[in-house]
């Protein structure tokens, strides 16, 4: 059964005509993930019981036509959306044991359509980094690359994908964490406006960027599953009301596209950004105005300070949200404490690595009286000036194109000992979450073996079209179907 | 400046305990940040309101109803509780 390098829309196609069950497919990827995880380390609790239950449901589904596009496939969740049953990690020493009493929404709807959840993917901690480094189950591995970072912090989830370990799987994107890796591994993936997907469930880093969304190998996958997790939820208070109910279509023509016009920053192509990825983004462009697409250069100015606001806000709302972590509800809890402060003190110096330490008392910092407004204040003003520049570029173009990263995967280790490399790597998609708009990361090429990644960013709720652009190029182009070659076998 | 007893303050705010080494480690860290955002001093911002939340739309609340179905059946998550209450050191002698 040679089906690892079939997309979901193909394996879909292939459960429907009966050419495979979704036990036989489950049972394919469990061993699939059996036999190459161990060289990826990217999941980090495999429940292959669980799996085959949902599997054999699906089975009846499709047996009695109640099924959908995604009934039955398998789908692998990034440790952070809550698992009834199933353990739920963050990737932290202080959820090591943590088994949710109940379903993230994401996972809930995907459940409902009689998806098949495998197991849960490796992250960084608390999803708080951009190399998959800082988790306590160990390092993750780029499939392209083995000495290269997945990045992160859906390192997990974009590592498996790419050397088709499953099909698909579920990321969050605080600050990059599902464009970065998958522009990293070679794959398409969407952060949606904020507020269209619901957070239920899903664990807390920074409340007001957090967005979960799909990493899969193109646009038409994304799109497919995009469409099931969207929605109002009325368990998220910032579920937003305006979340478009109707099914995303891949309806954009290429007679649709003269009328079409995409904006290219320059200040996301300064020297900051490596000269080749700058190349190949714009031998991509050639194809998009070979399909009709019309360019503009623009301006996308104070561009500089996204990364210290980001930082400030992501941290100072990860203080407050990871404070819930005391040794008493739930989670890591210290031997014999003295009394209820030691109880926390030794609870969190135990449960938490020191990236999620530093972040926590950064935001604590931030926040706390006397630079609350040096801080803090500054960094939402500067947040109002990134949102509004988008604004202002949307009112001239109806879509931005940027590299995602200003490098391919970078070494293990090259920059775990230097912070501020790291938070820096995350330039181009951090004003994304500032201004909660929806953007997707897709395969350009290659720069010395390693994938490329482009976004394509767009205004709140347009998610139809920036997927319906990125499966025009996908249609053109082969980069989304390239496999490592280390995986691109049974 | 930010040094060694202000990481300790900002530890003791953030409930987590130090050693020695983090103390080092964590006041140098955030030296090192702190350098990255005060890049920003030069920045005219007096007459740009703060944005906390991008989309500006009022957050909606739901009924003040208790939930006859809990689906969080939180108490059996706690690591140390006795079936009705979660347990912690004694507060009041």
């Amino acid at each position: 059964m040679d089906i690892y390098n079939k997309s979901v829309v193909e394996l879909s196609k292939l459960l429907n005509k009966k050419k495979v069950s979704s036990l036989e497919m489950t049972d394919y990827f469990i061993n699939r993930i059996k036999s190459f995880d161990p060289k990826l380390n990217s999941f980090i609790t495999i429940d292959e019981d669980h799996a085959r239950k949902q599997a054999k449901i699906a089975d009846e589904l499709i047996a009695n036509n109640n099924n959908n596009l995604l009934t039955g496939i398998p789908i692998a969740h990034k440790d952070l959306f809550s698992t009834k049953g199933m353990l739920t990690t963050c990737a932290s020493k202080m959820l090591e044991n943590y088994t949710p009493p109940f379903d993230a929404t994401i996972v809930n709807k995907l459940n409902e359509v009689g998806m098949v959840n495998i197991g849960k993917t490796n992250m960084d901690e608390f999803a708080m980094g951009s190399s998959n480094e800082s988790s306590y189950f160990g390092v993750v591995k780029n499939p392209w690359d083995l000495k290269k970072v997945p990045g992160g912090s859906s390192g997990g989830s974009a590592s498996a994908v790419a050397a088709r370990l499953i099909p698909i799987a579920t990321g969050s994107d605080t600050g990059g964490s599902i464009r970065q890796p998958a522009s990293f591994c070679g794959l398409t993936g969407l952060k949606p406006t904020y507020g269209s997907v619901s957070r239920y469930g899903m664990i807390a880093y920074a409340s007001s960027l957090d967005q979960g969304g799909p990493i899969a190998t193109s646009a038409e996958d994304c799109a497919l599953l995009f469409n099931k997790i969207k929605g109002y939820d009325k368990n998220d208070p910032t579920s937003n009301f305006n979340t478009d109910q109707d099914e995303v279509k891949l309806a954009l023509k290429k007679q649709d596209t003269k009328n079409i016009t995409i904006g290219i920053p320059k200040e996301y192509f300064s020297k900051d950004l490596d000269r080749n990825i700058s190349d190949i983004i714009y031998q991509s462009i050639e194809v998009f105005k070979k399909l009709g697409f019309n360019f503009k250069e623009i301006s996308l100015p104070d561009h500089d300070y996204t990364i210290p606001a980001y930082y400030i806000i992501a941290s100072a709302e990860a203080s407050s949200n990871l404070s819930r972590y005391d040794g008493v509800k739930f989670g890591h809890r210290c031997d014999k404490p003295k009394n209820l402060e030691d109880l926390y003190l030794r609870t969190r110096k135990e449960g938490f690595g020191k990236e999620v330490k530093k972040r926590i008392m950064i935001g604590a910092y931030a926040l706390s009286s006397g630079y609350y407004d040096e801080y803090y204040m500054k960094a939402l003003k500067i947040r109002r000036i990134i949102r509004d520049n988008f604004i202002n570029a949307f009112k001239d173009v109806d879509y931005i194109f940027a590299p995602t990263c200003p490098s391919t995967a970078f070494d293990l280790g090259e920059k775990s000992s230097d912070a501020l490399e790291m938070y820096l790597s995350d330039i181009y998609t951090t004003p994304v979450n500032l201004a909660g708009l929806p953007a997707i990361s897709i395969p350009v090429g290659f720069s010395n073996n390693m994938p490329v990644g482009m976004q394509i960013i767009g205004n709140y709720f347009t998610e139809a079209n920036i997927l319906s652009i990125a499966h025009l190029f996908q249609e053109e182009t082969g980069w989304h179907n390239r496999i490592p070659e280390d995986f691109d076998h049974e | 400046m930010f040094d060694k007893s202000k990481v300790k303050d900002v530890a003791k705010l953030a409930m987590i305990e130090l050693d020695d080494e983090d103390l080092i480690y964590f006041s140098d860290e955030i030296v090192e940040f702190l350098k990255l955002v005060n890049q920003t001093d030069n920045l005219e911002l007096s007459k740009i309101e703060p944005l906390y939340h991008a989309p500006e739309i009022s957050l909606h609340a739901r009924e003040d109803e208790v939930d006859k179905n809990p689906k969080n059946d939180g108490i059996n998550s706690s690591p140390k509780h006795n079936g009705k209450h979660f347990i912690v050191p004694k507060v009041i002698e």
